[in-house]
């Protein structure tokens, strides 16, 4: 299964973003492979219809999953069309410990 | 007879009651109530960045309607703010995206088609709609 993670930093002890489309970096997690890929925002400070149309890059990737402490209208929309599952966790939890229990 | 209005699209409702002024005594009968629907045309358009067009198509609505919306509910701020009313929230005419609680977790989540009823991360059954 692979997830995205939205964070405020590239590295696995980061919090999770506030808002998905709004957030500094991604995190995809794959659990079979058991690898992660950081990769930084270019939209963050885009409105959400434009971070929209770069959300392909997520489902060419394969996602399944996106994990985040909230998400903008058009990305929920977006995500649902595409059956990729949205997850929303409390602010201060760490990338890690969601890869733990995705393992 | 009345036109039935038309449900406004809502993707997320809010995750709290309201807001309250700080360093006021209560103020009984200052309240101001907001709708589902102005909450997220005020979200779509000043926290979203979408311009009223886009932002309208998304919650199912014409424009001009739009826009009474999001007037209204920019007003109802300014009357909160200055008149330090607390500010609830209340459902309105809205159709409300699903989302789903885990009981023992406490995260929130989509369940896409085909996929099991039960909690991603702790695989737990006992679920309830989030709103």
């Amino acid at each position: 299964m692979k997830i995205v993670i939205a964070l405020n930093e590239n590295k696995l002890d980061s919090h999770i973003a506030l808002q998905f489309g709004k957030s500094q970096w991604f995190c995809i997690y794959d659990s079979v492979a058991d690898t992660n890929e950081y990769i930084q925002n270019p939209m963050q400070h885009s409105s959400s219809i434009d971070f929209c149309e770069s959300a392909d890059l997520f489902i060419e990737k394969g996602i399944q999953a996106a994990v985040a402490t909230r998400f903008g209208s058009k990305i929920i929309e977006y995500f649902r069309s595409q059956n990729v599952q949205m997850i929303m966790t409390e602010p201060n939890r760490q990338a890690n410990s969601i890869i733990n229990i995705i393992k | 007879m009345a036109r039935t209005k038309k449900l406004r699209q809502i993707q997320m409702a809010p995750q709290f009651c309201g807001f309250s002024p700080d360093g006021l005594l209560k103020n009984k009968g200052k309240e101001v109530s907001i709708t589902f629907a102005e909450y997220e045309a005020l979200n779509l358009c000043d926290y979203e960045l979408m311009t009223q067009a886009e932002a309208a198509v998304v919650m199912n609505v014409s424009r001009p309607t739009f826009t009474r919306i999001y007037e209204s509910v920019r007003r109802k701020i300014a009357k909160a703010f200055i008149e330090g009313c607390t500010i609830t929230f209340e459902t309105g005419n809205a159709d409300i995206a699903e989302w789903y609680k885990c009981n023992s977790c406490r995260i929130s989540f989509t369940i896409p088609q085909g996929k099991a009823h039960e909690c991603p991360f702790c695989k737990n059954t006992d679920i309830n709609h989030a709103q």
